[in-house]
């Protein structure tokens, strides 16, 4: 847990934005990779996926934080699976009676949401420190972030791997897709590649930062 | 081989839809502890052990909840108690084998909300298996899981001495290994199709 | 769980208060979920019987699904037992009936492990010319763009082996005279041979076996309770509109 918790400190746009960029669950933080690789092949999947977290996201948040102060330290991790788990039930039957084909396609990867780093790094280090309307927002954030990750390799791998957008063809028939973006080691590469890209620019930053201090520093 | 068979159950398990390579299933600690051979095998034992014992617990909780008719409490039944069945463990392991809880103790706690343990109760309540065949598909599941690691821990000291550029270093280098070896475990899916 | 506790441990307070913060969150958890569960239950079982269904039509051509009557069955070596629509996703054969209340085909359910995981199927079956009259697929999560369910689909010549496969009895009904067998691309000559795709021969196999094996366990029974399965069940019989109705 990389911050302290500032309880007098307001709600500022940061307490959205940090999730969905600086602290991206999946390209910074490297959390809650492992129930959702597996189901970025399709962009679709990546939405379902995305949204099921998100809402998990947002029910354990206001629930651990409303209780906050009556749950007693020692029991404090076995109260927040639960309350997890609970949530992700519910996302579980709910996407299954809106759409056989989604839940098919997600399969036991819906319920195994409840074993998302993110979804319990916030609880605790977040949700469990700070006001409700404060954690629902950050939690928002980090959703909409693990969603735009998603995303990210969803379409990246639905593109190179079928030819398709949402399932819409992109290319001409002439294309031959290539068909390893969609299977497990396509997962690891894309993942990679962005991974990679994240890095990239975050280097650029340092760099470009450094540079600007030199030139304040420098004499004359 | 028949699907149901214990030696197919097991090489599907510990190869051709390896927890990590194909299913993306754990790979917190794939990432995170295959720094080092030994600390990778140790992991990869603990693993085995706390997935052996989820696979006997998920098994129990599964026959009374269909008995009772409760399924849709499954979830939060299996995570909760498979957690404090770790906990069990680990205090048992501490208090009768101090050179076991040495060699095992810092990683179970680890383990216990790894993805792979619930995926693995997951996935033997859908395929309905049977308790033998729990058991065989857990240790299974260990055995490749431990393979992933241990090969991944591998490549990684190698590559420790590889002159890659300063971006690439860490977790999207990982991820490029990580993809290579799971596009050559690719190779293995078809076994005892026939 | 690698969380550290990081402020000084508050005085432990009493068990009492523990147990009851947790039963507190348990009947939070219980309520919720059986809530959720009460109002989407009927929903999901509606739709999986729609799926069902419609699977079921789509192998047996020929019948109009508005006027055309289904039955669910679980048939094992024990005996035959009918089930009723909400049961339905324990059985394993489905007569369906036209119009006219005539036989049309019975549905049955075949699976085999293909290239990463089992691939299951659902055929159709008539007893009249013994053969095989259509076929589905129900799951498969083999290569895509080469064995998965679309693309197998999408394949007319792959399919149009399961227009007329010969499933034919031996004399004394006890077993499938010539098998299923899955052969290589291009080199089918026999009418109980399937003609696999080239580049997704492993699917086509477990395609072709899953129907073997199938055929191999329940023709023979089907044929010792054909009289049974051929009628259709009284209360069934003129309430054509019981099954359509949703």
């Amino acid at each position: 847990m990389t911050y302290q918790p500032r309880k007098q400190k307001p709600i500022t746009p940061d307490t959205f934005l940090r999730g969905i960029w600086r602290e991206n669950p999946v390209f910074v933080m490297l959390l809650g990779l492992c129930p959702t690789l597996a189901v970025t092949n399709s962009t679709i999947n990546a939405i379902g996926m995305g949204l099921a977290t998100t809402f998990v996201l947002l029910g354990s948040s206001l629930l651990v934080s409303l209780l906050r102060n009556l749950i007693p330290k020692q029991v404090r991790i076995a109260s927040y699976i639960v309350i997890i788990a609970t949530f992700v039930t519910i996302v579980d039957y709910a996407i299954h009676a809106l759409s056989l084909e989604l839940y098919n396609a997600l399969g036991a990867f819906i319920q195994l949401i409840v074993a998302n780093c993110v979804i319990l790094g916030r609880a605790e280090s977040y949700a469990s420190k700070n006001r409700i309307t404060k954690s629902l927002v950050n939690a928002l954030g980090m959703g909409v972030g693990f969603t735009f990750a998603l995303l990210c390799l969803g379409s990246v791998r639905e593109i190179l791997g079928s030819g398709t957008l949402l399932g819409f063809p992109l290319f001409g028939d002439s294309f031959q897709p290539w068909v390893v973006m969609i299977l497990p080691p396509g997962g690891f590469f894309v993942t990679g590649a962005w991974l990679l890209l994240f890095s990239w620019l975050q280097e650029r930053r340092q760099r470009k930062a450094a540079k600007e201090e030199e030139a304040i520093h420098a004499p004359g | 081989m028949h699907p149901g068979d214990l030696s197919f159950i097991f090489l599907n398990a510990f190869i051709i839809n390896n927890f990590v390579l194909a299913y993306f299933l754990g790979l917190c600690p794939f990432l995170g502890v295959s720094g080092k051979l030994d600390t990778a095998w140790n992991m990869g034992l603990a693993t085995t052990f706390v997935m052996f014992v989820s696979s006997v617990c998920a098994y129990g909780i599964n026959l009374l909840l269909v008995k009772y008719d409760l399924v849709f409490l499954r979830l939060i039944c299996y995570i909760a108690v498979i957690a404090s069945a770790v906990q069990l463990v680990e205090m048992m392991v501490k208090k009768f084998s101090p050179t076991l809880f040495r060699a095992l103790g810092i990683f179970l706690p680890l383990i216990t909300t790894n993805c792979a343990i619930l995926g693995l109760a997951l996935f033997q309540t859908f395929k309905e298996y049977s308790f033998l065949q729990s058991i065989v598909y857990s240790i299974g599941a260990g055995a490749g899981f431990t393979l992933a690691l241990m090969l991944m821990a591998g490549l990684r000291t190698r590559m420790d001495l590889a002159d890659v550029p300063a971006i690439s270093r860490g977790a999207a280098l990982s991820f490029m290994l990580a993809g290579m070896l799971s596009l050559t475990f690719m190779g293995f899916a078809g076994l005892g199709g026939h | 769980m690698t969380m550290e506790v990081k402020s000084p441990v508050p005085p432990m307070p009493s068990s009492m208060a523990m147990i009851r913060v947790l039963a507190l969150i348990a009947l939070f958890a219980g309520l919720s979920v059986v809530l959720v569960v009460h109002f989407t239950d009927p929903v999901i079982r509606e739709k999986e019987l729609q799926a069902l269904e419609q699977a079921v039509f789509k192998v047996i051509p020929g019948v109009e699904p508005e006027s055309a009557v289904r039955i669910s069955y679980s048939l094992n070596a024990k005996g035959l037992v009918r089930l009723e629509d909400d049961a339905a996703g324990a059985a394993n054969l489905f007569a369906v009936f036209d119009g006219s209340g005539k036989l049309a085909g019975i549905a049955l359910q075949g699976a085999a492990q293909g290239y990463q995981d089992v691939v299951r199927t659902l055929y159709g079956y008539d007893p009249e010319c013994e053969c095989i009259i259509g076929l589905t697929i129900m799951k498969s999560t083999d290569t895509p763009g080469m064995g998965d369910k679309h693309t197998v689909e999408a394949n007319h010549a792959f399919m149009d082996n399961f227009r007329h496969l010969s499933v034919k009895l031996t004399a004394d009904k006890g077993s499938v005279a010539h098998p299923v067998e899955t052969v290589k691309h291009g080199t089918k000559t026999e009418e109980w041979q399937v003609d696999a795709i080239s580049g997704a021969t492993i699917t086509s196999r477990a395609i072709g076996k899953g129907l073997r094996q199938s055929t191999g366990e329940l023709l023979p029974l089907i044929a010792r309770h054909l009289q049974e399965i051929s009628k259709i069940p009284r209360n069934k019989e003129k309430s054509g509109t019981e099954v359509k109705k949703r």
